[in-house]
């Protein structure tokens, strides 16, 4: 019985992880060799993109709000939340997310998507 | 007495005062037109083909569109290819494809279409100009229904089965 829950439980998750890989709709960045999933809570990634200030130089050169600013730092920096940083992308308007396109390459990132499945 | 009648009365229409409410709230919520939102037109571009053309969006207006966004390196969008050529062949001249591909390099998309050749424009956005700004696009595969009026009509993430009841039904939903 135990090991029949187990196992529902594992495919419970596994579908629900194949179902929010799909969803969680964030971009990976790559520099310097290393690629990390944007807003992810990995050392590297805080250490590449918000120790080295990166991030904040990218967020400058922006022409994102000053209040969506603060909230993207917040979301990578302070308290990553891919979900929130996901909602935060699709709110900006197509020039803001240009902007921070090209900010990102200005600081020698690039940008890909990771594939579904 | 005439407390207590007018009381059941009031008992009496209750239910249907909460249900035509609820009703009410489920259509706002479910039916962005009816709550009184405006569709999002689907953001207008032009991107050059892997066939030197020049393709836009808006050249489309009238006419169902399929936005297919991909890149031959990604597993998933090569999969769904096979049930995308058979519902442009399904929907011949009622459903337009276009799939755009992010791949950044024009030769790893000839070589792809050179063994597998589409029925339907590849475009190119090595930039990601229209991809991650216009469309948001973080994922692939990822499709967006445009439909005749030019309005976004819904939008999939992951390889889909195109052919398959549920997705076909969408389709043709979307042509209408």
């Amino acid at each position: 019985m135990k090991l029949k829950g187990f196992l529902s439980l594992a495919v419970l998750l596994l579908a629900s992880a194949s179902f929010l890989g799909c969803s969680t709709n964030r971009f990976i960045i790559y520099k310097g060799g290393k690629a990390y999933y944007f807003a992810s809570k990995r050392k590297g990634l805080y250490k590449m993109l918000c120790e080295s200030g990166d991030f904040k130089r990218v967020l400058d050169r922006s022409t994102v709000p000053p209040a969506a600013k603060r909230d993207l730092f917040r979301y990578n920096c302070v308290e990553p939340s891919a979900d929130k940083v996901q909602a935060l992308f699709v709110s900006l308007t197509p020039e803001q997310r240009e902007s921070i396109r090209s900010a990102f390459v200005a600081e020698g990132y690039e940008i890909n998507y990771f594939p579904c499945g | 007495m005439l407390l207590d009648s007018k009381h059941v009365n009031l008992a009496r229409f209750l239910p249907v005062l909460v249900f035509s409410l609820s009703v009410f709230c489920l259509a706002a919520v479910l039916s962005p037109r009816l709550a009184g939102a405006a569709p999002r037109k689907a953001p207008d571009f032009s991107l050059k083909a892997a066939d030197g053309k020049v393709y836009s969006l808006s050249a489309y207006r009238g006419k169902a569109v399929l936005l297919n966004f991909w890149a031959t390196w990604c597993p998933a969008c090569v999969e769904e290819i096979p049930s995308l050529k058979a519902l442009a062949q399904r929907y011949k001249g009622k459903l337009q494809i276009i799939s755009v591909s992010i791949d950044g390099s024009e030769r790893a998309v000839k070589e792809f279409l050179s063994k597998d050749p589409l029925p339907y424009p590849v475009l190119e956005d090595p930039d990601r100009k229209v991809s991650f700004d216009l469309y948001a696009v973080f994922a692939l595969p990822v499709t967006f229904f445009v439909d005749k009026n030019g309005d976004l009509a819904g939008k999939y993430y992951g390889a889909q089965d195109w052919t398959s009841p549920r997705m076909i039904s969408k389709v043709e939903e979307l042509m209408k």
